[in-house]
């Protein structure tokens, strides 16, 4: 008896709810969620994949993709009120994708930021873009070829493009999160416009956004977002980058990365700081437009400090940027901080005043490594 | 008909009655009590004879035909006494002192099983067992020959334990044969067969051998102790008494292995265990048990130690798929949508539109449908068992999905689950796992993962909390134990099982010479 008693006890514990069953006919996959600020109200915009569609062809010229919005004084009460116009609960959860609205990057982040971090439904893992030019609900009605879904195309094209060409880093909401709310570093995040072709409206990367504090301040060019990528402290692996073909400047010559890594150090004197950026790459001979047997001991010590002296020139670029914008992207103010606490204590309330006048120097180490089984440069009959 | 019952009864007394009677010095009463026992068994034979050399000794002979050699009957036993007795030297015949019973037995009769039965119980086991009962005049004791002959299934291939390496034979429905099987593979005294007789009216012989030396003798004195205890009107198959004796009776979990391999029983005595087996039942029982033994195949220890841990791990993944998959599955799609990469919803998504039951429905209706038809082709004549599978594959892989009752992962999800649990070597333990995949379902439609964790602990507290003769269920999991862990999981090399696995109890756990493994010479 007692043990029956102490059964049912267990079960009705169990029928107390808490835990939501939601039938998969009742919800529907939300692909991207994007936030803007129109001036008054929030705006939130989701990508809804239409159920039955997508994977198996679609159906009827309809796009796979329902693109909806809504307003509301926050970003909760737009959400909630978008399911008045749907009869179905959206997953947020698959949602890989997140997009900020230009409106709303450029006002203020903190109108968002707490439910990003806050709420169980969003993925910290999604990708983070700015939305440039266009209001997120134009760019998430754009197309990615391929993919039925632009939310998760962009979401893959912005990590392919990284392995393949090697300019923008993707950016997690986690660390996107985390750069917004830790002192001595700002967060940044790639920018997404739409660009037509023909008559259709295309998904295209362009630059990434620069914020400081809790604003947007202005942006990095397709260079200077190289530049970013080399110094980041970490491993980066894959990559195409052109260099100038020696004397004949309208030739280039195209170098694979293998592999690349950063060591920051500051160096800390009572005239200031200083930032000390070693890079050890190494790459691969990939292409040549000009002619000449280019494969020959003499001109690979040659292209290396040629290429070395490329990534440096990009990295310097980012760094003029960053320093005008006065944003620390780069996080040196953590790495200052960690080399030296007390150094840091005194800089680190006019750290945005101090990071503009850090001087910078930095040493690329490249080294070409193959050549694809070909030991010689293409010949020509003359 | 009712006058002519009324009367006998009147006239005789009961069977019962006499059943326990002793035999005695009249042969004519012991007749008459025999034919009144026999009454109603037409397959019963009665001869009366006279011998001796003057043809003055009155016998009498009983068995049931089918059961005994007739040929034996009338080539060693009744041609000697009625014949052969006349070259006896008539002074040796009426030795003062000698009496005619011992005589008969000890010179005349060319049968080695004899036996001296005296009372009419006996005589009548004897009979139902295939022996011939002789009765002589003058002496209140019979002679039971061992005479059994009957027609039961040759040695075969299991049905239900197919190998590919390995020794093929099984056991079949005759006791002797199987014990013979099994001392075939153990040729020393040291293994043991005792023997007892279960079943009120079955009378079954039933059998439990051990290794002396190994299995501890405090196990086999349990085995003798629980077996003994057991009163039942008959005993038709080893079950009865699995169920009699096992140590935990409120529970699915099996507590004793069957099997049908004499390898696999002389495996499992070499490691201490017990095993039973039943006149009657091609079946043998082995005790103790611990779950982890239910996914060992005898198979593993005649391949390669290599492949065979692969297989073993195998089997491990499967049983956890074949208890678990549907109930993830619902739990998955049911609660944590986010668990599933985005691509892969969608295509649920899209499959399940239109199907009008939740998760949960829908997984129980395809299990039961899928349970139904494993059992109907169990049961199914042959010839139709084909057609029936066919159809119900049309039936479940095809038109259930295109009528839209049912969403195809589901029917892969179910139909993958169904294979999983047809990898378990023993199908005892596969049955377990089918039960508690249905509590496992509810718990998940219930409370998603948390409910699947809750069924989890609840059927892990119960299987620790259980023990088989003394031993823990899960052995060697809980509790732990690491040198019999190795043979668990992954199969040990036979060059490195130095111990046997540790049954309670046990002393001689030795198992081969440590300093001499058949290395080549260096």
């Amino acid at each position: 008896m007692k043990k029956v008693l102490c059964l049912l006890l267990l079960f009705s514990l169990c029928l107390t709810g808490g835990c939501r069953i939601r039938e998969v006919n009742e919800t529907v996959v939300a692909t991207a969620l994007a936030a803007d600020w129109d001036g008054e109200r929030m705006v939130v915009t989701a990508q809804l994949a239409r159920p039955g569609q997508g994977q198996q062809g679609g159906g009827g010229g309809q796009p796979s993709a329902l693109v909806i919005s809504e307003k509301g004084l926050t970003a909760t009460d737009a959400t909630r009120a978008l399911s008045l116009s749907i009869p179905r609960i959206p997953l947020w959860s698959h949602a890989s994708l997140v997009v900020l609205g230009e409106g709303l990057a450029y006002q203020d982040l903190s109108l968002i930021a707490d439910l990003l971090s806050r709420s169980v439904d969003i993925r910290k893992n999604a990708l983070v873009v700015v939305s440039s030019q266009v209001t997120p609900e134009e760019l998430l009605q754009a197309e990615t070829p391929l993919e039925p879904y632009s939310g998760m195309g962009m979401q893959k094209m912005l990590r392919i493009q990284e392995r393949q060409v090697g300019i923008y880093v993707p950016t997690t909401l986690h660390d996107f999160l985390a750069a917004l709310a830790t002192p001595g570093i700002d967060p940044l995040a790639p920018q997404v416009t739409v660009s037509k072709k023909g008559d259709r409206e295309l998904v295209q990367l362009s630059g990434m956004a620069v914020f400081r504090g809790r604003r947007q301040v202005g942006s990095l060019n397709e260079r200077q977002s190289r530049g970013y990528r080399w110094m980041q402290p970490r491993l980066i692996q894959g990559g195409l980058f052109p260099i100038p073909f020696p004397h004949q400047p309208e030739k280039s010559i195209a170098l694979e990365l293998i592999r690349s890594r950063a060591h920051i150090t500051p160096e800390i004197s009572p005239t200031g700081i200083k930032m000390v950026i070693k890079i050890n790459a190494e790459g691969n001979f990939y292409e040549q437009t000009g002619r000449g047997e280019m494969l020959t001991a003499e001109k690979f010590a040659q292209l290396e400090r040629e290429a070395e002296k490329e990534i440096a020139g990009q990295c310097r670029d980012c760094i003029k940027q960053a320093q005008e914008l006065s944003s620390d992207i780069f996080g040196w103010g953590r790495m200052v901080e960690s080399a030296d606490p007390r150094a840091w204590q005194e800089v680190a309330a006019d750290w945005e005043r101090v990071f503009p006048g850090v001087e910078s120097e930095v040493q690329v180490k490249f080294a070409l490594r193959r050549t694809y089984l070909t030991d010689r440069s293409f010949e020509f009959k003359e | 008909m009712r006058y002519i019952q009324g009367k006998r009864e009147q006239e005789k007394p009961a069977p019962a009655d006499i059943i326990g009677q002793k035999l005695s010095t009249n042969i004519e009463a012991n007749r008459q009590a025999l034919a009144l026992l026999l009454t109603g068994c037409s397959d019963a034979v009665m001869k009366d004879f006279y011998f001796g050399h003057d043809a003055d000794l009155r016998g009498l002979v009983v068995y049931f035909d089918g059961l005994t050699d007739r040929n034996e009957v009338e080539n060693n036993l009744l041609r000697p006494l009625l014949l052969e007795i006349n070259m006896v030297n008539r002074e040796i015949w009426k030795p003062e002192g000698l009496d005619n019973f011992s005589l008969i037995a000890e010179r005349i009769v060319s049968l080695a099983d004899l036996k001296m039965v005296d009372s009419l119980e006996e005589v009548i086991h004897h009979m139902c067992s295939g022996d011939a009962v002789f009765i002589f005049e003058g002496s209140a004791r019979g002679l039971a020959a061992g005479t059994r002959s009957w027609q039961g299934r040759t040695v075969q291939t299991p049905e239900n334990e197919l190998v590919i390496f390995g020794p093929k034979e099984g056991f079949v429905e005759t006791l002797r044969f199987n014990t013979a099987l099994v001392r075939r593979r153990l040729k020393s005294s040291q293994l043991k067969i005792e023997n007892l007789v279960l079943g009120r009216i079955s009378k079954t012989d039933v059998a439990f051998m051990y290794i002396e030396g190994i299995a501890p003798p405090g196990l086999v004195e349990e085995v003798r102790q629980r077996l003994n205890r057991i009163d039942i009107d008959a005993v038709l198959d080893v079950n009865y008494l699995e169920e009699f004796i096992m140590d935990e009776k409120a529970t699915i979990f099996t507590q004793a292995e069957h099997s049908e391999k004499p390898d696999r029983v002389c495996a499992h005595m070499l490691e201490g265990r017990v095993c039973l087996l039943v006149d009657g039942s091609p079946m043998a029982l082995i005790v103790p048990v611990s779950f982890p033994q239910f996914w060992i195949s005898p198979e593993d220890y005649y391949v390669h130690y290599v492949p065979a841990s692969l297989f073993r791990l195998l089997r491990f993944i499967s049983f956890w798929l074949a208890l678990t998959l549907p109930s993830l599955y619902v739990a998955t799609i049911s609660y944590h949508h986010e668990m599933i990469p985005t691509d892969l919803f969608l295509t649920i998504a899209a499959t399940r539109q239109g199907v009008p039951f939740p998760a949960f429905v829908e997984a129980l209706l395809l299990e039961f449908t899928f349970e139904m038809l494993r059992e109907a082709g169990l049961r199914l004549p042959r010839a139709v068992g084909p057609a029936v599978s066919i159809v119900g594959a049309l039936i479940i892989g095809d038109a259930a999905v295109r009528a839209g009752l049912v969403s195809t992962p589901m029917v892969v999800v179910i139909a993958a689950t169904g294979i999983a649990s047809f990898v378990a070597p023993a199908y005892n333990a596969a049955i377990i796992i089918r039960i508690a995949r249905f509590g496992f379902l509810v718990a998940a439609a219930a409370l998603g993962f948390l409910g699947i964790m809750i069924a989890f602990i609840l059927m892990l507290v119960r299987m620790a909390s259980m023990s088989s003769f003394g031993m823990p269920y899960l052995t060697p999991v809980a509790p732990f134990n690491r040198s019999q862990l190795s043979d668990i999981f992954l199969r040990r090399p036979w060059f490195k099982m130095e111990k046997r696995p540790f049954v309670d109890g046990m002393s001689n756990v030795a198992r081969q010479n440590p300093d001499d493994k058949g290395e080549p010479p260096s």
